[in-house]
């Protein structure tokens, strides 16, 4: 855009252009917030929402344009800068400036890191004909090779694994799911909802093969061959890596800045350096739930911590804390989960049915920790308030 | 473009364009309009676009499935003519609709 070259000096600086980073441009404009507020992209797309980018938008149901997060009249109208793709390079938090690869230097009063988490990637599997789906152009490209009858092998059974499945199966293809664990999702949902939506994506011609270790990667002519460390092979013409995120803190550690699987933040989203602020798939905040700090990759929480640093910066209080809440698709069932389960502790699972779908409480230490619900918003909406309740009072 | 405009608690008021076949969430998420949260993205889960449609615009509209139905008895300041933003699909008969922005989702 043409303003941001005259960025010199801003009030607040957003590292990371995703849900959290627009979010907080936008929180700071609600806080009241005059100053100049910019927004770094690392990509050239303007600003965009992730969560379609394994669903609808693989499958072509929705279009780039639809997914922009704000209209690009919307950020002159808000006064917020957008730079897209010169990445901020380096940050110097005693100078408060940062600098741009394009070698821009700009100072700011606050800075928020907002630089989300990238695809973990298998070390032997890299180049043609292997997937990921973090970033818009990682899912065009995808689409692409996407045709009738092509074989994709999908490595790791999460969310958005099982949400490329299923969108890669109905444009035709022959999927094979791979998962180390026991089941799908696992660790993120309870055995039961694991098991049902395990049996759906099967009856839609998802193969899943569960207690897969890949041994070795060997790269065809027409594709890959992952040899099983049970001595069984399978080939793919394509073959998509889902084995989970890891959080961008590289600008955060040559900075100086606490990092630990994340960037370290308090309560207010602060980091260790003074006036700089993470926020979303890259913050590591302390979880009472869990006893300790952990990232939370979910859109809510990344919109709630957007809000809680740009009220930090403002000099407002917080909002109040809620408890996280995550939501997936998966063979036209819609699951939501809320509240988090400390996987160190034994964890007793109740599960309800519902009108269209089922509901799960999961009890920890004789209290509501977490609740999913499978097509069933009303009993969600409902539940999500008891978290942490009392068993007996619930 | 058909227009739509949304009444904001403070009583201010602000008239989006939003293309046909688009719903009112997303024109609103473009717009960066407060208050219409959408964190599910518009899959009428989650009960955060919620909007109270003036009467007479309320009748025009093509009546909710039974997910949103469901979900608008449960949202905050529900009445009569609300609806869930992401279900109310613009279309040439539509423009001019008026709607509310509820007050408590300025605080999500």
């Amino acid at each position: 855009m043409e303003s941001s070259s005259r960025v010199q000096h801003v009030h607040t600086a957003i590292i990371g252009a995703g849900h959290a980073g627009v979010e907080c441009a936008w929180a700071l404009r609600a806080a009241g917030v005059e100053g100049d507020v910019a927004l770094f992209g690392a990509e050239a797309h303007a600003p965009y929402e992730r969560p379609p980018l394994s669903k609808a938008l693989l499958t072509g149901a929705t279009s780039a344009e639809r997914i922009a997060l704000r209209a690009d009249s919307a950020y002159e109208k808000s006064r917020v800068v957008v730079v897209a793709g010169d990445p901020v390079a380096s940050i110097d938090t005693a100078a408060h400036t940062l600098t741009t690869r394009s070698g821009r230097v700009v100072g700011y009063e606050h800075c928020v890191l907002a630089t989300g988490a990238s695809a973990r990637p298998i070390a032997e599997v890299a180049g043609e004909q292997t997937y990921s789906v973090r970033g818009l152009d990682d899912a065009h490209r995808l689409r692409q090779a996407l045709r009738p009858g092509v074989r994709l092998l999908v490595v790791g059974a999460g969310y958005l694994g099982l949400e490329a499945a299923c969108s890669a199966r109905k444009l035709g293809a022959e999927v094979v799911v791979l998962e180390q664990g026991g089941n799908v999702m696992a660790g993120k949902v309870s055995e039961p909802t694991a098991t049902r939506i395990g049996a759906l994506h099967r009856e839609a011609g998802i193969e899943i093969r569960h207690g897969a270790a890949v041994a070795r990667w060997e790269h065809m002519a027409t594709g890959w061959r992952a040899h099983l460390a049970d001595g069984s092979a399978l080939d793919a013409e394509l073959v998509l890596v889902s084995i989970g995120a890891i959080a961008e803190t590289a600008l955060a550690e040559a900075a100086g800045l606490i990092c630990l699987d994340g960037v370290v933040v308090d309560e207010c989203c602060r980091t260790s350096a003074p006036d700089v602020y993470a926020i979303g798939d890259c913050a590591s905040a302390f979880r009472g739930e869990l006893q300790r700090h952990a990232r939370i990759e979910s859109v809510q929480n990344a919109l709630m911590q957007a809000r809680t640093a740009a009220a930090a910066i403002a000099g407002k209080s917080p909002p109040a804390p809620r408890p996280p809440t995550f939501w997936s698709e998966q063979q036209g069932r819609r699951l939501q989960m809320a509240g988090l389960v400390n996987p160190a502790e034994a964890c007793r699972d109740v599960l309800l049915p519902t009108a269209k779908g089922w509901l799960v409480e999961r009890y920890q230490q004789g209290r509501l920790a977490a609740i999913e619900a499978v097509d069933s918003p009303v009993e969600f909406i409902k539940s999500v308030p008891r978290i942490g309740s009392p068993e007996s009072a619930s | 473009m058909p227009l739509a405009i949304f009444e904001l608690p403070d009583g201010a008021e602000q008239v989006l364009e939003v293309p046909d076949d688009w719903s009112l969430m997303e024109a609103a998420r473009r717009d960066g309009l407060d208050g219409i949260v959408a964190d599910c993205g518009g899959g009428a889960i989650c009960g955060t676009c919620h909007v109270q449609v003036d009467a007479a615009w309320h009748a025009r509209l093509e009546p909710p499935g039974m997910a949103e139905e469901a979900l608008l008895e449960v949202v905050p300041e529900r009445c009569a003519t609300s609806r869930l933003s992401c279900q109310v699909i613009m279309t040439p008969a539509l423009d001019g609709i008026r709607v509310r922005v509820p007050s408590s989702q300025l605080e999500l």
